[in-house]
């Protein structure tokens, strides 16, 4: 109840900023497209997380820990890690005008962070019986992309929801 | 003019397909990496039951929650595995992903992180050259 009249008052002050709904991107629209570096690059172990789901600290955060990320060594030439995280940091949540973008900017920016970790993610996700995410092919709550058929546009519309069957051998 | 495939006679195209075949299939990028490890090895010729016991095996001294290959390549390589992030990935024996192997630097890295995260150190020459004799079998 506090948590949504929280995120209720945080709604009324980001309009209140001065991000007036004419300004906003439609429903739907792609909110940026993926660099292609990133894309080829962060995509081999998990999808590509668009970077308007986390705030700039974060990324950067994660960027220079990149020799333990998520407890696996991930490291890019630092050439590389360097104009990526300038695309992260420059395409953070901070930068994007949606509601989960707007809620997942203010989280902390100390710790390491796990999208399915925040209490809105938990609050958003908990109607859906968490067996569902061990079935194949979805398989890990880290695999948006199973079900939101466009998460890897930053968007995440929800009538883009389909959630796979497990398929039969 | 476009070539009409019904004017070529079956042994000129088995003819050629052949010679295609043979002219590209020595010392071929994989070759010269099987080659590399053989030489660090100080082994002739790797053996595909040695790579197929370690790649189906379990180890220890990584992850807990990865303690094979097979748990995201799944225990048949000519399967399309899965990461524990649920990224899907191409079967690993090269009959059916026939691009496996032959980039150098895609081989040591995979095989670096792979092994760290599997066994918690990095792998043998001798074992890298098992696995890939194992995949490269089926």
């Amino acid at each position: 109840m506090l948590a949504a009249a929280l995120s209720a008052i945080g709604f009324a002050a980001a309009i209140w900023a001065g991000a007036s709904l004419a300004a906003r991107t439609g429903y739907g629209v792609p909110v940026s497209a993926l660099d292609p570096v990133y894309a080829d690059k962060c995509t081999a172990c998990h999808m590509a997380y668009h970077p308007s789901r986390m705030g700039r600290e974060n990324w950067s955060l994660l960027m220079e820990n990149l020799a333990n990320h998520y407890g696996e060594e991930a490291n890019l030439d630092s050439e590389t890690t360097l104009a990526l995280t300038r695309w992260l940091v420059e395409n953070s949540a901070e930068t994007v005008d949606t509601e989960p973008s707007r809620v997942l900017a203010a989280s902390n920016p100390a710790a390491a962070f796990t999208l399915t970790g925040t209490p809105y993610w938990k609050r958003r996700y908990e109607v859906i019986d968490a067996a569902v995410f061990k079935v194949k092919p979805i398989y890990s709550l880290s695999n948006c992309a199973a079900c939101h058929t466009d998460a890897e546009s930053g968007r995440k519309y929800p009538p883009n929801i389909t959630i796979p069957k497990e398929p039969t051998q | 003019m476009k070539p009409n495939l019904s004017t070529i006679s079956l042994p000129l195209l088995v003819a050629t397909l052949i010679s295609v075949s043979a002219s590209v299939s020595f010392a071929g990028p994989r070759d010269d990496i099987v080659a590399a490890l053989a030489a660090e090895a100080g082994v002739s010729q790797f053996s595909t039951a040695e790579g197929e016991a370690f790649f189906q095996g379990k180890h220890t001294g990584g992850k807990p929650e990865a303690p094979s290959c097979t748990t995201c390549h799944t225990n048949d390589p000519r399967a399309t595995g899965q990461t524990r992030a649920g990224k899907l990935i191409e079967p690993m024996a090269l009959s059916v992903t026939p691009g496996r192997f032959s980039d150098p630097k895609k081989v040591a890295k995979w095989f670096r992180r792979n092994c760290n995260t599997v066994l918690g150190r990095e792998c043998t020459a001798t074992e890298k050259g098992d696995v890939i004799a194992y995949l490269s079998s089926l």
